[in-house]
């Protein structure tokens, strides 16, 4: 696997999801469902649609396929502890703590957004890659579930938050706000603070559309 | 009230070590009848048995003040890389959460030894800010929070001198207090740099049967005046309307005992010099430490039997506005230049140091006997935060 600058990464990326013609209008009622094993980037803006909010969904599938959808902005059950995040200059960074879902109902999780810090944040796993033997970063292909009453922990070497290409520094002490949203669209915000971390440096495997490029994410300094 | 949570559990686990006489700190010979859970805060247990023991972080006051001395105490004194108020907030976070955290017996967050925090042993993470640094973000500096002067007797050594900030940990688990340190330095590697560590310790055991303070390296019963805990509002507690009230002021001098010299006097003199029996602790014509000190009583012919010079008069305090919390610790750097580089940091807690501390240490300066085998080779004062609640950080109040 070939190495790439953390910048270079983010920027491919980037490019690869937010400058292609995916700019679907969505609507009440546009409905579509991925694929399932489908890997999905989920981006999207909150709307007026008839007097309700909206959070526009926009899916993009690997490896081309792409829909949109407009789900009813609500607030998330899930509950979150012990947020923080990799302090780092540039390049990739990663949030980690406790999430909980306190309902009797299993909670998925889709995706995550920190505008502030990223244009682009998605949630990851850590898994061996067979071909190198190399702990590897990975997208999770159905995001997180969370069942009924459980608590899971996002941390280093496990599941995560991932901030890909940072527009700015997260640096210590600093409040990282961070939106998980469901697959109902239901967001949960909170902040996680920086945290001087030297570790969290596994490679990113980014799968078949971005086959070849890999890197770890950044130190802090 | 920084001690509360030590309560039934310091009751129990300090039964045994009670009766063994292990005891350290100020409280103990202030407990009055009744007080029975202050008197078992105060015993230092044998090594292990209060490992689980915390002491509370929120509160009015800042926790590692009131706090009976822990055996093991490192001061850190830390530059800000980028002195702003933005910085401030920054530092202020980070040392709640992991003070918050730490002292309670959990890691700190991303803490890669969570196992090491496991074992509290009284840890206390304690803020403090110095003047020039509140100056250079632009915040108002306290009226209390004075430049200390130099003393005539002083040779200070600008590698202990003033810094930005100050944080003090306390233990009685030595590896506890290393690891907090390490987590808080690491936490604020990018916004700090670190200046010094002074590392001290007491024993754990009292300097005089029944005392209540440890005993220096010279042998001193060191601390036995100090405020009970129900005269701190008066003593150490800054009480005016400035985002300071609720916090303190630390004036921390490493003091240098020259004890290749000290060694050449023979106890008699030793103790003339003090004012005390270094057995007992007892003044000079006394029986017991805490008997009060008669500065007016002479010998057979007339002279003070307590001399002028004596180290216990001169450091006398007259009033309750004099008076200072002490809170000293020994340290031993080892040998340096082929003698003992050991001696006392000592750190006093006031309200109001122009008021205390600084007159008390020009009086020290101009006569005290004990100079001839002290030098003070480090100074530094630094306005302890106000403590803080759930939802806040340390130093928010000074925005």
């Amino acid at each position: 696997m070939k190495k790439q600058s953390m910048t270079g990464i983010a920027m491919s990326v980037a490019l690869a999801l937010f400058m292609a013609p995916h700019a679907v209008q969505a609507h009440e009622g546009t409905h579509s469902t991925p694929k399932a094993g489908a890997t999905c980037d989920m981006t999207g803006k909150t709307e007026m649609v008839k007097k309700k909010k909206y959070r526009t969904v926009n899916y993009v599938c690997l490896p081309n396929s792409k829909w949109s959808q407009a789900l009813p902005v609500s607030k998330s059950d899930l509950t979150t502890k012990d947020m923080w995040a990799k302090a780092a200059n540039t390049g990739m960074s990663a949030a980690f703590g406790l999430v909980t879902n306190p309902t009797d109902k299993d909670i998925r999780v889709i995706g995550a957004r920190s505008p502030k810090y990223t244009s682009f944040a998605q949630l990851h796993e850590v898994v061996m890659d067979p071909a190198t033997n190399q702990m590897v970063m990975q997208q999770r292909p159905e995001g997180l579930l969370i069942k009924a009453g459980e608590t899971i922990e996002l941390k280093p070497g496990g599941n995560h938050i991932m901030f890909m290409g940072l527009r700015q520094p997260i640096t210590a002490g600093a409040l990282v706000p961070i939106t998980l949203i469901g697959s109902k669209g239901e967001t949960l915000k909170f902040t996680a603070m920086g945290k001087v971390y030297a570790g969290a440096n596994e490679e990113y495997d980014s799968g078949d559309m971005l086959s070849g490029m890999s890197s770890g994410m950044s130190s802090s300094n | 009230m920084a001690n509360s949570g030590i309560t039934r559990r310091g009751l129990f686990v300090a039964g045994g070590a009670a009766l063994a006489g292990g005891a350290t700190g100020y409280v103990i010979a202030n407990a009055q009848a009744g007080e029975i859970e202050n008197v078992t805060q105060v015993l230092v247990e044998p090594a292990g048995t209060n490992a689980k023991v915390s002491v509370p972080f929120y509160g009015a006051h800042q926790a590692g003040i009131d706090t009976p001395a822990q055996i093991y105490s490192k001061f850190i004194g830390l530059n800000v890389v980028d002195p702003t108020q933005d910085s401030m907030v920054a530092i202020g976070r980070i040392l709640t959460d992991d003070a918050a955290r730490l002292t309670q017996g959990e890691p700190a967050l991303g803490d890669t030894e969570p196992e090491v925090a496991a074992n509290p042993s009284r840890l206390t993470i304690t803020a403090g800010v110095g003047r020039s640094f509140l100056q250079k973000i632009g915040v108002e500096v306290p009226e209390v929070l004075v430049e200390i002067p130099p003393f005539k007797t002083d040779a200070l050594n600008p590698q202990w001198g003033q810094t930005d900030i100050m944080i003090q940990i306390g233990s009685d688990d030595p590896l506890t207090l290393a690891h907090a340190q390490r987590m808080v330095t690491k936490d604020l590697s990018t916004l700090t740099n670190l200046v010094w560590i002074q590392e001290g310790f007491i024993s754990p055991t009292p300097g005089a049967e029944g005392s209540s303070a440890s005993r220096n390296l010279m042998g001193q019963v060191d601390g036995t005046v100090n405020p009970n805990l129900n005269e701190f509002d008066d003593v150490v507690w800054i009480d005016d309307s400035s985002w300071a009230s609720g916090g303190t002021v630390l004036v921390l001098r490493r003091i240098r005992m020259m004890m290749d010299d000290w060694d050449m006097l023979d106890r008699g003199a030793k103790e003339i010099v003090v004012g005390r029996s270094l057995e007992t602790g007892a003044p000079i014509g006394g029986t017991s430490e805490s008997d009060p000190v008669d500065f007016n009583a002479v010998d057979s012919i007339g002279l003070p039997v307590i001399p002028r010079d004596a180290h216990i008069r001169v450091a006398h305090a007259a009033t309750t506005e004099e008076m200072i919390l002490r809170r000293p610790y020994s340290y031993d750097a080892g040998i340096s230049n082929g003698i003992a580089d050991m001696g006392l940091l000592f750190a006093a807690y006031t309200k109001n140091p122009a008021k205390s501390y600084i007159p008390m240490q020009e009086r020290v300066a101009e006569s005290d006997a004990m100079n001839r085998w002290l030098t003070t080779i480090g100074s530094a004062a630094y306005l302890i935060l106000p403590g803080v609640g759930e939802e806040d950080f340390l130093g928010e109040v000074m925005f």
